[in-house]
């Protein structure tokens, strides 16, 4: 791929550790393309997010009347907006909010998951009340929920990223707990009691590194579906605070003009498709990485 | 093989050698008995128990072998697991060391497991597919604090891995790269490396093939020499608990049925039970094996959820009379050192 090409005309390029490390990168490409291809687009979107200031070409809140609802051209890539916002420094900037909200709510569902099923998996008297909450969570439709707690905690990217995290909680708690199950009774699990080792210690020894790989491709879906939870968010005007621009609002923003300027809603709709399906790549790579039986043992 | 340094014995071991010392068993057991909640049938059915162990009873001396056999399903691992309260005891008593187990909670159990061990049978599944040799061996000793700094943590595993019979190299395997025997004797070294004075052996050889049975027999018997440890031995095969035990109970559905010496059960077995079971062992010797009388049991065992009245084994006993399915048998001392649970005998 491009990569291979590149790598003789860069300075370095003879150096051993670079050409093996070169060649790890395209054994590894070539394994799981669908993966490289994803962590390859999620690495650019993160790279553009951080960049934004760099490569806006107007700031993404200047309101220029005179150019608004402009299709796309020299000046203005992506168009402006019905106030004259540039929609290529929108969208660049936008990918902060998107990319933030998605991993902060993946590592906290993640973190929280894994604590929360790993107890109520274990022990079978906070089993009870613990799954009670989740079901009870899991009941109410997840939108819903969503709209519900950032209505009480208020509109901002914090709050946006805990109210998510609660209704994506559950589904990561079941999924740990049910892995939990089934290895509490591995017999290894009962060699460990056998030789005296503390709950604690049995439950990060031998049953928490059994639960990873389904607590890994979990947090990888997690994080595509509160991407677009967030957008929908924005959507209905439940997101973070209005003068931050995002995907969801700008998408919302364009309904009413959207047959008079199409580039308006296209732009954000296509950076948030994109992010997604490159994250749900990566989450099916890993499940395949990560799955004993299809791993291949060299 | 580099000799295992035993260090000096702290003040419990030494109190445990005076209690155990003069003729009270190891350990004692009771009237242990283990029933399991049952769920079938209907809302409204009354609820059934399974009697995995009812009511067993039986010692052993400080290092010497009980072996434990019976037929699958009857109970013989739920007892040993029972013993060292992997499973907790519905009833009953297990005295180890002077001391009940069944009354004890928590922490004071976690360092009684110090004296008492376990090797499983399956040597494949008891043993963390995500740790390395090394570490599997280690962990019972990093837990009780047996050892102090890395240094003596890696030499005390090298020797373990050396006393069983394995190269002090492959303490950074994992456990795929081993083989089934030598698994079991990473399972050997990481129940020795606490220096019990009781070993529960779970069918530790059944899963192996016979070649390497004869090794990890061997290995534990040249373990209990050196070491002096007790070993509960469970197993279906005779002719292995005939080979390593000094004597041998037989269960039959979750109870007792007799249990004597080695050579006093091999060779006058008394329960019709015993009988029929070794008749079931070929003799080495073709001329011999022809003349075998061979007794063969009716039916199959019943369901430990509806066990027959009276003496459980009634229903396929060739000597049952009324009696049997009347009374429950008591187990009682038929000669001195040999007991039974028989109306017949």
């Amino acid at each position: 791929m491009a990569m291979q090409e590149a790598a003789p005309t860069l300075p370095f390029a003879n150096d051993p550790w670079v050409v093996q490390a070169a060649q790890r990168v395209l054994t590894f490409a070539r394994r799981n393309p669908t993966m490289a291809l994803g962590l390859l687009v999620v690495g650019t979107m993160v790279i553009i997010s951080i960049a934004a200031p760099l490569i806006e070409r107007h700031a993404p809140d200047f309101v220029n009347p005179i150019d608004r609802l402009q299709s796309p051209n020299r000046s203005y890539w992506f168009g402006t907006d019905q106030v004259g916002r540039d929609i290529y420094a929108r969208v660049v900037h936008g990918g902060r909010i998107s990319l933030i909200v998605g991993f902060s709510v993946a590592g906290l569902t993640m973190a929280f998951g894994a604590a929360i099923g790993l107890i109520s998996g274990y022990f079978r008297r906070a089993d009870t009340f613990i799954m009670a909450a989740m079901d009870g969570l899991m009941a109410i439709p997840m939108i819903l929920l969503a709209i519900a707690l950032v209505a009480i905690l208020g509109a901002s990217t914090r709050n946006v990223i805990i109210a998510l995290c609660v209704v994506h909680l559950p589904r990561e708690v079941r999924l740990v707990r049910a892995s939990v199950l089934s290895l509490r009774e591995q017999q290894y699990v009962e060699a460990a009691r056998a030789i005296g080792a503390s709950p604690w210690r049995i439950l990060g020894r031998h049953v928490f590194p059994g639960t990873l790989p389904v607590l890994i491709i979990q947090g990888s879906f997690t994080c595509s579906t509160a991407i677009l939870s967030e957008a929908t968010l924005s959507f209905l005007g439940a997101g973070a605070s209005p003068e931050v621009a995002s995907w969801g609002r700008m998408m919302a923003e364009s309904t009413t003009y959207f047959q008079r300027a199409p580039w308006a809603i296209m732009f954000p709709g296509i950076a948030l498709g994109l992010t997604v399906l490159s994250v749900s790549l990566i989450g099916d790579g890993l499940r395949d990485v990560l799955d004993p039986k299809l791993s291949r043992r060299t | 093989m580099t000799q295992i340094v035993v260090p000096a014995p702290g003040p419990i071991a030494q109190e445990d050698q005076q209690g155990a010392g003069l003729g009270q068993p190891l350990l004692d057991v009771r009237g242990l008995q283990v029933h399991f909640p049952a769920r079938q049938g209907g809302i409204m059915e009354k609820r059934r128990v399974v009697k995995a162990v009812d009511g067993v009873t039986f010692h052993v001396q400080p290092g010497e072998t009980l072996g434990l056999v019976g037929e699958s399903g009857c109970g013989k691992t739920t007892t040993g697991r029972a013993v060292l309260q992997l499973v907790r005891p519905t009833a009953g008593q297990v005295l180890f060391e002077g001391r009940d187990l069944v009354t004890m909670q928590g922490e004071a159990l976690r360092q009684m497991r110090r004296r008492m061990q376990i090797i499983f049978q399956d040597p494949y599944g008891s043993l963390n597919p995500r740790m390395t040799a090394g570490d599997i061996i280690a962990e019972p000793l990093v837990v009780h604090g047996m050892v102090k700094g890395r240094q003596q943590l890696k030499a005390r595993v090298d020797e373990l891995l050396e006393t069983v019979g394995l190269s002090a190299t492959m303490r950074r395997r994992y456990v795929h790269e081993f083989s089934g025997g030598q698994r079991q004797r990473i399972g050997v070294a990481r129940a020795l490396g606490l220096q019990p004075s009781l070993i529960v052996c779970d069918e530790p050889v059944s899963a192996l093939d016979v070649s390497i049975q004869a090794q990890i027999i061997n290995l534990l018997e040249h373990l209990q020499e050196r070491h002096r440890i007790a070993y509960l031995f469970i197993a279906h095969d005779l002719a292995v608990v005939r080979h390593i035990s000094e004597r041998v109970a037989v269960m039959y559905l979750g109870k007792m049925m007799e249990s004597a010496d080695r050579l006093e059960i091999y060779e006058r077995p008394l329960h019709p039970y015993t009988q029929a079971l070794l008749s079931a062992v070929p003799i080495p010797d073709p001329e011999l094996e022809t003349t075998r009388e061979r007794i063969i049991l009716e039916g199959d065992v019943p369901s430990p959820l509806f066990p027959p009245p009276g003496c459980v084994f009634q229903t396929r006993c060739p000597k049952a009379v009324a009696q049997c399915k009347e009374a429950v048998p008591a187990w009682r001392e038929a000669a001195p050192g040999h007991w039974v649970a028989c109306h017949l005998v």
